[in-house]
């Protein structure tokens, strides 16, 4: 990229360079321009005076000084635990980050979650499904002051752990198994899934699980992968493909841009995607940074890894080699049979024809005895009298025909046109058959020639050379009638938007007719043929297991700058390497292959990533991350509300080898996670006086209430009732018909989204994910009030309550309670239910359908959906 | 997610008290706030200056419907018919060759005398009511990418839809029906996948619900709908009991919290919408003779239910012609003939009726594709039948009519034979910009932060088409 160009003399460069620095300052970051097209360079109003925006001059890119002491990027320190008044409420010195800023500000605190609260929350933070009365009552009853921590060292050990948390970051990994524009699916993607939830379930180390996603291949050696760590790049390989839907420079270079946004807003918090097309706008990226990483993941490709032994998949491979070739010889054996039965037909038109009009004009004969004196298939004769009579076609070729039958014309002159008509099939027979030869040797001379060694393979056996749209040859045509006649009479389906054929034609015959025409010899081969290719298809071997995941390109290579983010506009090259900011000094050009192990371990390496995923934990956990844009640390992103706590975690995050279950442990059983979510229960002036001043507990002094997220809702619906399969890991299911697995195990497409899961804001899988939105909204209570799911979870749980058949008492409704709720009833609660089952059941033997109804409320309920 | 900013934002408004400069402070603090933590977000929103429309109609003939044998008349073609193009050879999709004139008749309608061919002319009896737009453009010559540019304003998915941004913008009339309804037959699905009508980033209240205005019966229609099990009287009790609970449940120490008040308010919705919207897709209701004019057919269903959906107030609703791309007349360019036979009536008798309702003042009809048809001959790849025309991006036609729009002119123009847009050029982006403008929001005002990145439907384009606007 000449990139000095745009820059016309000294005084313009003092220009833009000024507007760079002016851009990235926190003035034009507030004022909440859109700063970032894909595909084109924003073009600010205000800049219109100058020729070139700055951003296509690559000299005018500095960091300063200022950019590198930003915050998030300095290296990990423990910070001094700040002094506070109040020595009893802390539980963990994290507590005293919380409540120095609480007393800065004089807001008091609201008081501890009481333990049922507390046992409702934890379970559903770490696993996803409400608690068991079991467990309630284990915790209440539970004296110890360790109590809690036994709890939540339970929680970490179960497998459900694994199965909540490895979601959380499935929506940062956008995960999903299929692609839009193929529509293919990726039938292994839930490997990756599963390898997922495995890694946090062993808490494997967070550095490893980084290095893992972004080059697991790399990280095992030689063909042995003892880790299972080539499982983790899946983060790569299930992103989106963009096969030939577009310009295959376009499509590469989307593809590798969804990879590249999806590593650094997913690991670093930076939004480095918004670098494609220019420097970025507030934070120290710039265009080079960009096409650094852009060259690592253009020197990786697509690899299916195996996961049996070599002879199994050669085994596999034979096998449905074997059946292919038996599937198409079968097939050019019918086909060829009928085509050339089709081409013998065609010389019998005139015959079919005239039969077809005696027929039509004496409806009182018997076509089956005209077919069998005029030695002609009934069937097809059949098929010749509707052709004939019908009402409108889309040639003209029968109009004379059509008129001598109206005119009551005789045999003679019908006869001398149905002659002519057969000579016509005939002409159109020999143009169809002559330049179907030679547009098929233009279209196979046209091919693209993809040398297999350079072929760029994607998922599905696709290869991305091998589009050519049309191959850009020029092809015989055939006179638009003439191919309508040749569809009619001999061709095939034609599914075509423009002819519609849904029929085959008059004398191309398929099934039972074709074979009422094929010698015996002929028939007993097609017999033999299918008989061999069913028995074969009966010995079919196991689709062998294997993992979607990425290996270096043979030829590694550095990209070259996209101008305007355009992949047909190249500027220079730019060596691989990591982001300049993250790196001392200059950063080191990667020489490793396509040095993607270098990038993994640089970013893992770092601190900002261990601060992104500390964050990440704590918004899971109260609702809001420290940083409320986990997934922008950057210029534009929100500032941390206590920064301090941040450093804390972070050190000690790192301090303790990146354990996420230490982490968890060392929040949880902080003060500041067990405070109620209910308003202080001190007096009102002082409830009323923190909402005022932290309307939206940035100070934390409550718990925030959260609505349960679509996987937590499902599984807890089937949970209550009894119907929750919970096997951990495994194939994906269709979840609008399972009602048994866990929600993680629904099928997550691109090309059409699980409808209950969209409906209570399931993310979009084609981008990633930071944080869930939560919408309130009538759609989503039609699903409480008539929905199949609930009602019949409402009547799983009548038989789990032992309510069948039985009258219903308080003891029911207690019960209900304790499961649903993890408390018991109130009288008023009781009395209104009471009131319901008795109106409800009016003058009915059985109380079962009322209580059904009663239980579908409660499953209905606020108190079900809402998490204090 | 905090689940109380909304109602802490009013609360603190009403506590003390709407001064300017209090509301100025609201504002500032809501800057971050995004649609999901507004307590009732689809509740009627004001509008950044007065609206010419109210709602929005797009009807969607995907496939590609070609311009010079609807709305794009060009006599050169016939004079240089089987002769290749003079100047440059345009790339788009396939090979194509030589120019092929329309098969079809051009004539002109009404006072201002537009022409429009002989396929539709149901829609140019309604011409002067018409402003066509002849100078279409957009990015590639495929149909998702290009789908998604039409209904997303980016060429790959992960982009709210159109009627996602304009429910998020303006909320929604009646809030016993979605805000934003796409009638999509369930015999197949878009190119862009599900992403064509989804809310992406924006919260999931804003997207698009999908009705398969195919299937006949309401459960079919919307799901959720009906509750096949209870009467209304049965379910009157259960949300009585459910108000019950949930209001036992909201005691002292959670009054602050608007979302449970939010969701107590829903079920009621809820109640009232399963009630109204099946009449609302009852085409039964119509007069037989009103069905008629609509004609038979998915599409014409389809008209008959989006002019009964704005009735309701509801904001946005998409008709798609088909389930599969059923203008894409790769081989036989006559194929538009039997399509505009179903297209014409339906759209015609639409525009008819909300005339006639006194709805199209305020009601914007937009009839448009993906892109365009090549005026040139397709030559390569499928049949050996060299009658269709391939896709093109360079330019195409497009409609609008009523929502303050100019009726009966022309808008734009392409070169001599139709194939690229020369004057008055208008993007996808362009006309994006300029339905939010009737609807009375500015393009560049209408934004959502996501990602570190404010994010607009027109991304960083888009100027609105003001030579249009009535």
């Amino acid at each position: 990229m000449e990139a000095s160009s745009s820059v016309r003399d000294s005084e313009n460069r003092d220009d833009s360079m000024f507007w760079v620095h002016k851009l990235r300052g926190p003035a034009v970051a507030q004022a909440g321009l859109p700063i970032c097209s894909s595909t084109f360079i924003i073009a600010l109003t205000a800049l219109a005076v100058w020729a070139e925006p700055p951003e296509r001059s690559g000299v005018a890119f500095v960091i300063t000084p200022g950019d590198r002491a930003y915050w998030a990027f300095q290296p990990s320190r423990q910070p001094t635990l700040p002094e506070v008044s109040d020595r009893v409420w802390p539980k963990s010195p994290l507590d005293r980050f919380i409540l120095a800023r609480l007393e800065e500000r004089r807001i008091s605190s609201a008081r501890p979650a009481t333990r049922r609260e507390l046992i409702r929350r934890v379970t559903f933070d770490l696993s996803g499904l409400p608690p068991t009365p079991e467990d309630v009552d284990a915790f209440v009853k539970d004296p110890s002051p360790l109590a809690f921590a036994r709890v939540v060292d339970r929680l970490l050990n179960s497998p459900h752990y694994g199965e909540r948390w490895g979601r959380h970051w499935l929506d940062v990994a956008r995960y999903a198994e299929d692609d839009l524009y193929a529509g293919a699916e990726y039938r292994n993607a839930w490997r990756y899934r599963d390898w997922v939830t495995g890694a946090l379930n062993e808490d494997m180390p967070y550095d490893l699980f980084v290095k893992a996603q972004i080059a697991g291949d790399l990280l095992a050696s030689g063909d042995e992968d003892g880790n299972g760590l080539v499982a983790g790049t899946g983060f790569l390989a299930l992103g989106v493909w963009y096969y030939g839907a577009v310009a295959p420079p376009q499509a590469r270079a989307d593809e590798r841009f969804d990879r590249i946004d999806a590593i650094t807003s997913g690991f670093l918090g930076l939004t480095v995607g918004c670098a494609r097309c220019h420097d970025h706008k507030y934070d120290p990226i710039s265009l080079r940074d960009y096409y650094a990483l852009d060259g690592i993941i253009g020197s990786t490709v697509y690899r299916e890894y195996p996961l049996a032994p070599r002879e199994v998949v050669e085994n596999y491979r034979d096998h449905a080699k074997k059946v292919e070739e038996l599937e198409s010889a079968l097939k050019e054996l019918v086909d060829g049979e009928s085509i050339r039965l089709s081409e013998i037909l065609a010389r019998k038109t005139s015959r079919y024809l005239t039969a077809a009009c005696h027929l039509l004009e004496d409806p009182t004969r018997s076509a089956s005895l005209l077919a069998q004196e005029e030695g002609l298939d009934h069937e097809v004769l059949r098929n010749w009298m509707d052709y004939v009579g019908a009402a409108k076609r889309e040639h003209p070729y029968l109009s004379t025909l059509d008129h001598l039958r109206a005119r009551g014309a005789g045999r003679r002159e019908l006869q001398q046109a149905a002659d002519e008509f057969q000579s016509l099939v005939l002409d159109v027979l020999a143009e169809k058959r002559s330049v179907d030869a030679k547009n098929e040797a233009l279209v196979e001379a046209a091919k693209p020639d993809v040398d297999p060694e350079t072929a760029v393979y994607l998922p599905n056996g696709y290869r991305a050379g091998d589009y050519c749209g049309g191959c850009d040859v020029v092809l015989t045509p055939i006179e638009r009638t003439r191919y309508i006649l040749w569809l009619d009479i001999l061709g095939t389906t034609d599914l075509t938007c423009s002819f519609k054929k849904k029929d085959y034609g008059l004398f191309r015959l398929r099934g039972e007719t074709l074979e009422r025409f094929l010698s015996d010899e002929k028939r007993s081969s097609v017999a033999t043929l299918r008989a061999e290719l069913k028995a074969l298809e009966k010995r079919r071997p196991p689709d062998y297991p294997f993992l979607h995941g990425m290996a270096d390109s043979p030829r590694p290579q550095d990209a070259r700058i996209h101008l305007r983010g355009s992949p047909y506009q190249l500027g220079e090259k730019t060596p691989r390497r990591f982001l300049t900011v993250l790196s001392p000094g200059e950063p080191a050009r990667f020489t490793r292959g396509s040095g993607r192990l270098e990038l993994a371990e640089a970013i893992a390496a770092h601190p900002l990533t261990a601060r992104v995923v500390v964050n990440r934990i704590w918004q899971h956990l109260f609702g809001q991350g420290i940083v409320r844009t986990p997934s922008n640390f950057g210029r534009s992103g929100d500032a941390p509300t206590h920064l301090e706590l941040l450093e804390y975690l972070t050190h000690r995050f790192i301090l303790n080898g990146y354990s996420i279950k230490a982490l968890h442990r060392e929040i949880l059983l902080s003060a500041t996670y067990q405070l109620s979510s209910r308003d202080s229960n001190r007096s009102a002036s002082n409830r009323s006086a923190a909402n005022h001043t932290d309307p939206d507990n940035r100070l934390l002094w409550r718990a925030n209430r959260r609505r349960l997220d679509a996987e937590a809702l499902r599984d807890s619906l089937l949970f209550v009732s009894g119907r929750l399969d919970l096997t951990v890991g495994g194939a994906s299911v269709d979840l609008s018909k399972d009602d048994r697995r866990r929600s993680l195990y629904g099928q997550v497409r691109r090309s059409r989204s699980d409808a209950l899961l969209a409906l209570f804001d399931f993310p979009d899988a084609s981008l990633t994910s930071e944080k869930r939105s939560v919408t309130n909204v009538p759609l989503q209570r039609l699903f409480f009030l008539n929905g199949d799911l609930v009602w019949r979870q409402a009547g799983g749980l009548v038989r789990r309550l032992g309510g069948a058949g039985k009258p219903v008492g308080r003891e029911t409704i207690q019960k209900a309670y304790r499961l649903l709720f993890c408390r018991d009833a109130s009288p008023g609660e009781i009395e209104a239910g009471l009131e319901f089952l008795r109106e409800a059941r009016g003058s009915a033997s059985s109380d079962t359908p009322a209580l059904q109804q009663y239980l579908q409320v409660l499953l209905s309920s606020n108190e079900f959906l809402y998490v204090d | 997610m905090s689940i109380e900013t909304e109602y802490s934002r009013r609360d603190v408004l009403r506590n003390i008290g709407g001064g300017c400069g209090l509301l100025g402070f609201a504002s500032l603090t809501s800057k971050h706030a995004s649609g999901a933590d507004r307590a009732t977000p689809l509740e009627v929103r004001p509008t950044h200056f007065p609206a010419k429309a109210k709602r929005v109609i797009c009807l969607f003939m995907n496939g590609g419907l070609s311009s010079v044998d609807s709305f794009d008349p060009k006599p050169m073609l016939d004079k240089y018919h089987g002769k290749a193009m003079p100047g440059e050879y345009l790339k788009t999709e396939r090979r194509t060759g030589n120019l092929m004139r329309s098969p079809f008749r051009f004539d002109r309608y009404g006072q201002s005398g537009i022409e429009v061919s002989e396929i539709f002319p149901k829609i140019g009896e309604c011409i002067d009511d018409i402003c066509v737009i002849r100078s279409m453009y957009t990015d590639v010559p495929n149909h998702p990418p290009a789908e998604l540019m039409m209904h997303c304003g980016h060429l790959q998915p992960g982009r709210p839809a159109a009627g996602s941004w304009i429910t998020y913008g303006l909320g929604t009339e009646n809030q016993n029906l979605p805000g934003f309804i796409v009638l999509y037959p369930s015999t197949g699905a878009p190119p862009g996948g599900t992403s064509q009508w989804g809310s992406a980033f924006l919260p999931a209240v804003y997207q698009g619900t999908r009705i398969a205005h195919n299937e006949a019966t309401p459960e079919a229609l919307i799901k959720d709908i009906r509750n096949s099990r209870l009467t209304l009287s049965q379910q009157r009790r259960q949300i009585d009991l459910l108000a019950k609970l949930n209001r036992f449940h909201r005691d002292e120490e959670r009054r602050t919290d608007a979302q449970l008040e939010g969701s107590i308010q829903s079920m009621e919705i809820a109640y009232r919408m399963q009630t109204e919207a099946p009449e609302v897709f009852d085409l039964g209701r119509e007069s037989p003779a009103t069905l008629e004019r609509y004609g038979d057919g998915d599409f014409a269903r389809g008209c008959a239910m989006a002019l009964r959906l704005v009735e309701r107030g509801v904001r946005v609703v998409q008709v798609y012609f088909s389930a599969t791309q059923g203008w894409d007349s790769h081989y036989d360019i006559m194929a538009h003939q039997k399509l505009a036979r179903q297209a014409d009536p339906a759209a015609a008798a639409l525009l008819r009726d909300l005339k006639i309702r006194g709805l199209l003042d305020e009601t914007l009809v937009l009839f448009s594709s993906e892109f365009g048809r090549t005026p040139s001959v397709e030559t390569s790849n499928g049949p050996p039948v060299q009658n269709g025309r391939d896709h093109n991006h360079y330019g195409f036609s497009v409609w609008m009519a009523g929502g303050g729009v100019k009726g009966g002119i022309t808008y734009g123009s392409t070169d001599d034979f139709g194939f690229k847009a020369v004057e008055n050029r208008v993007h996808p982006h362009d006309l994006n910009a300029t339905i939010l403008h009737l609807l009375g929001l500015d393009h560049e005002q209408l934004t959502y932060r996501y990602g570190g990145r404010d994010f607009r439907l027109t991304d960083v384009h888009g100027k609105v088409i003001s030579d249009i606007l009535a």
